[in-house]
């Protein structure tokens, strides 16, 4: 083993949303002069303006940073990971590049159920653990709770958790003294044929193609011509380099090394993450064992308000695709809305963001369907087919039975909201299973309920229910049998596709006569009466009507009025044009989304 | 020579209505002196639009333009008869509040050349007055009305709201009959509007005071119409209505869009191609005068889009309708298409080869089809 590659860290951060990790990560770069002090922007790694405004970290964005330590020289690269259940995936596409994790734990809120489960990943992953506690110098941190907490998760002793804070830098140094004594450093293959694992990739709109790699063995440099293994094809490498704060071309990249390829390629679909890179001339035999492929778990569809920019969408959705493999999409066609796509996300998060995204930087509006999840149904005639778009549910007279998919919920809260937990998730069609102490205080419940629950404002109200103290993970279990409907819905008598959704039978008035008074609400006043029905079948089982617009006068208009109606009026005349003529009736945007508005009942 | 007008914003009130968003200020009056030197100095500023255009109307709004002692408007209307060329100036309106104009200055202003008046009557019923917020009570209205006619006002507008919270329906119709026994040449009938920033939007808000239906608003509003019309008046814009030729000249400015100069605090001017306006608060405004400086706020540059969009916004507002000549100069912005489309979708909408024009009760949908016809 080179004696360079002895001296490479390569770790990540896992923690639950909002414990501190980037901002620990922030104080890491300050204390090795990654970055500059004075220059700095808040939380350096969170790229995205979505990241910045929200707070979380979406898409892990690594970084090298060196570290002097007795002496020597050491490389210390960090692969920051997002926190949210949604992001599970991209945590542990992280992971398969590291070969250690920080597990920060905010000492305020103590073990959360994103740590938990960000535990687990980093032990399959063979990670080397070190946990660290956040936030000590708060007023209301209760260092010795959740250092038993952490002490019952990983089972370590206490004296091995470390205790920091990320805001002054308290305690920092020991963590780098940690990852060089704990963390061992990358393997070395005995042979050294270049192989290479992709664990991210996004597309530059200058240079095209750019991945960020881990070498496994071997070393590559620029003009190399390199094979894949997922894509039956070949390329040459146009530029080398490590990640600091912006990218800095290097002559190779060797064993051990994170860093990033920029490839002469121009097909953005050939590169798939989790794919291994070798050498064409001089190749291995076998891939690294890659990423399993990532099921999407909630659909949604995605129509351009402007039908002529339905290519645009098509082609802003391959960008990002390349960006956030986990994301899935195809074309669709709605009565309604016209050409589109139905896509599919790792979670209620994730498709908020991705809409964000395509809407800010790509520039386009869309107009989403409300979210749902994909059923198993079973016909008549024993076939089975899969239906993951409301409005491609057959007829019910052909349906034997409908498989949703079920999840087990696991819920970590302060004790006193046990009863406010209960009642939430068997609202929620939940099934109790158990309840665990993590400390005297703190307990783990666990439920099955049907994914389809927790998929519009769960996370609010169980947020809302808990005081905001209460955290959530989930994972799939099976598909169960429910009784399930399609309800849909009629405007002006006309079904609106894009209105469909799926619901529990015992559900169906409710949420049928919830809809139409939302969509009231959403629906802006027009020369004519507009009915609004929720129909199952040919039963109409809820109605609401929009009045007609019967006067919009502005009674005053002199000298001084005149810009200020003028102003106004064309604003509101913009607003009609993001609207979506459906018949003679206008849908604003946010009436597709209306039954996801929280209600306050 | 294109025509044009004059305005003067006199902002003092003895009190703020509810519903009121022009700008005033009350308890000031001890201003009015240095007010008046400001406002000349104002003018001052504008003698080289002298030659430009040939001003034909002349008015004092607020405010209450009839608290400012007749020496005072002596003044200002000298001083703009010195600076501008007025000799073409066929109307001269000031507003006055019934009860804060007795006969004897009614007398003075006349004799200063003011023909015409416009009275806020607003109601005749004391318990309306009261929630509207105005001082005086409807006898006021009665003798400042016949006190004006003395005094040898031959043109006189009067002003009246609907849509009041607990003013019915044949409460507004009895309101109209006696306005009708006084004879006023003009009549502005205005749907009480909740703008934002009054005390009335707080009210409402707060649900102190509750808006009448919307049906009760469309029904006032087409009796007033149907009365007022059997009386030989005009409905020339929606809320005004005239005898004939007593069409306020000066307002028809504003919604034909010819050039009006403004003095004086929150006053809006037009030149055709931006608009401008002053500081919207009377101490700020005698700060700037006296240390010389503009009280100009900010200014507006029209692009062909906005011109455009005004001459649709003002020219729905009358009677008559849009001329399809003023509109001559942006055909490349219309599309046949597109007004073939607005035309079908709306029946009170109508399209000859000389205006665009609201027929039927289209009035009551101004709005929405100004938006449509917006580019």
């Amino acid at each position: 083993m080179s004696d360079r590659t002895l001296k490479i860290r390569n770790f990540c951060i896992i923690a639950h949303i909002d414990h501190g990790k980037s901002t620990l990560a922030d104080r890491m770069l300050e204390l090795t002069d990654t970055v500059n002090i004075a220059s700095k922007d808040s939380q350096v790694l969170d790229d995205m303006d979505l990241e910045k405004e929200r707070g979380i970290t979406i898409k892990s964005h690594p970084i090298q940073m060196n570290f002097n330590n007795n002496g020597k020289q050491y490389i210390l690269n960090l692969i920051d990971t997002p926190g949210h259940v949604d992001f599970t995936y991209e945590v542990s596409r992280s992971m398969a590049a590291c070969e250690g994790a920080l597990l920060l734990i905010d000492s305020t809120q103590g073990v959360e159920a994103q740590t938990v489960s960000n535990t687990y990943l980093a032990l399959d992953s063979n990670l080397e653990i070190i946990p660290v506690l956040n936030k000590i110098d708060m007023k209301n941190s209760n260092i010795e709770d959740t250092k038993e907490q952490v002490c019952e998760l990983l089972g370590v002793e206490k004296n091995k958790i470390l205790s920091i804070s990320a805001k002054s830098g308290e305690g920092v140094e020991d963590v780098f003294s940690s990852i060089i004594e704990e963390i061992p450093a990358p393997e070395s293959s005995r042979d050294d044929k270049l192989k290479a694992l992709i664990f991210d990739s996004y597309f530059d709109q200058y240079r095209g193609v750019v991945v960020y790699v881990r070498i496994v063995s071997g070393s590559i440099s620029k003009k190399t011509i390199v094979k894949f293994f997922k894509y039956q094809g070949f390329c040459e490498v146009v530029e080398v380099g490590i990640l600091k704060i912006k990218k800095e071309a290097t002559d190779s990249l060797s064993t051990g090394d994170v860093g990033y390829i920029v490839l002469n390629i121009k097909d953005v679909s050939k590169v798939k993450v989790g794919d291994t890179i070798t050498d064409k001339n001089d190749p291995v035999e076998y891939p690294l064992d890659g990423y399993k492929p990532i099921k999407p778990m909630v659909f949604s569809g995605l129509y351009p308000i402007d039908s002529k920019d339905f290519e645009d969408l098509r082609l802003s959705l391959d960008k990002l695709k390349l960006n956030d493999s986990s994301l899935s999409y195809e074309a669709n066609t709605s009565t309604a809305l016209g050409f589109g796509f139905r896509c599919g996300f790792l979670g209620p998060l994730h498709m908020e963001i991705i809409q964000e995204r395509l809407e800010r930087e790509f520039d386009l509006d869309l107009i989403s369907t409300c979210p749902n999840v994909i059923y198993k149904v079973e016909l008549k005639d024993g076939e089975v087919i899969k239906v993951s778009n409301p409005s491609d549910l057959p007829d019910s007279v052909d349906i034997n039975s409908i498989y949703e998919p079920f999840i087990k919920a696991e819920i970590i809260s302060p004790k006193d909201f046990i009863g406010s937990v209960m009642s939430l998730c068997t609202t929620h069609r939940g099934t109790y299973i158990s309840t665990h102490y993590l400390s005297s205080d703190k307990v783990q419940m666990v439920f099955e309920m049907p994914l389809a629950e927790i998929i519009f404002d769960f996370f609010e109200k169980l947020k809302s229910s808990t005081k905001g103290y209460a955290s959530l993970d989930y994972e799939m279990i099976d598909d169960r049998v429910s009784k399930l409907v399609k309800l849909d819905i009629k405007v002006a008598g006309d079904i609106v596709d894009a209105l469909s959704i799926i619901v529990h039978n015992k559900n169906s008035y409710n949420q049928g006569s919830k809809l139409c008074k939302r969509l009231k609400e959403e629906i802006h006043r027009q020369q004519f009466e507009i009915p609004i029905q929720a129909v199952i079948g040919n039963k109409v089982i809820a109605r609401e009507t929009v009045k007609a617009l019967r006067k919009n006068v502005t009674a005053k208009c002199y000298g001084g009025d005149i810009s200020r109606k003028r102003k106004l009026l064309e604003k509101q005349k913009k607003g009609k044009k993001r609207m979506k003529q459906i018949g003679n009736v206008e849908l604003p945007q946010s009436a597709f989304l209306a039954i996801l508005k929280s209600d306050n009942e | 020579m294109k025509k044009a007008g004059l305005y003067i914003h006199i902002p003092f009130c003895k009190v703020k209505c509810v519903y009121c968003d022009f700008y005033s200020i009350t308890k000031k009056e001890d201003q009015i002196p240095l007010f008046t030197e400001c406002l000349l100095k104002e003018i001052d500023n504008y003698k080289h639009y002298a030659g430009k255009w040939e001003f034909n109307t002349i008015f004092f709004g607020g405010g209450t333009p009839s608290l400012l002692p007749a020496k005072y408007l002596e003044k200002i209307l000298q001083k703009l008869h010195n600076t501008f060329d007025t000799s073409k100036v066929k109307e001269i309106t000031l507003e006055a509040n019934p009860g804060e104009a007795p006969l004897e200055h009614l007398k003075d202003i006349k004799n200063l050349g003011v023909n015409r008046l416009s009275m806020g009557f607003q109601s005749f019923d004391d318990k309306i007055l009261k929630i509207l917020g105005r001082l005086h009570k409807s006898d006021d209205c009665f003798k400042t009305f016949k006190n004006a006619r003395k005094a040898g006002f031959d043109n006189i507008s009067t002003d009246m709201i609907f849509n009041i919270p607990k003013l019915s329906t044949d409460n507004w119709k009895k309101d109209l009959n006696k306005l009708l026994d006084l004879g006023p040449n003009h009549i502005s009938a205005y749907s009480l509007t909740v703008e934002p920033s009054t005390k009335l939007f707080h009210l409402v808000k707060r649900k102190e005071v509750l808006m009448p239906l919307e049906s009760t608003d469309i029904e006032q509003f087409l009796l007033t119409e149907d009365i007022l019309l059997k009386h030989g008046f005009y409905h020339y814009e929606i809320s005004n209505y005239a005898k004939k030729g007593m069409e306020s000249k000066h307002n028809l400015h504003y919604w034909n869009l010819s050039p009006y100069l403004s003095f004086g605090p929150s006053a809006h001017s037009y030149d055709l191609k931006k608009r401008w306006w002053n500081v919207k608060s009377l101490e700020k405004y005698i700060n700037l005068l006296s240390k010389n400086k503009s009280p100009v706020d900010n200014k507006e540059l029209l692009s062909r889009h906005d011109n455009f969009n005004e001459i649709i916004l003002n020219g729905l507002r009358l009677k008559r309708g849009i001329k399809l000549s003023d509109l001559n100069n942006y055909n490349d912005l219309i599309s046949k298409d597109s007004l073939n489309k607005i035309n079908n979708k709306w029946d009170c909408l109508s399209i000859s080869n000389k205006n665009i024009k609201l027929i039927d009760n289209g009035f009551l949908f101004v709005d929405e089809i100004t938006k449509d016809l917006f580019i």
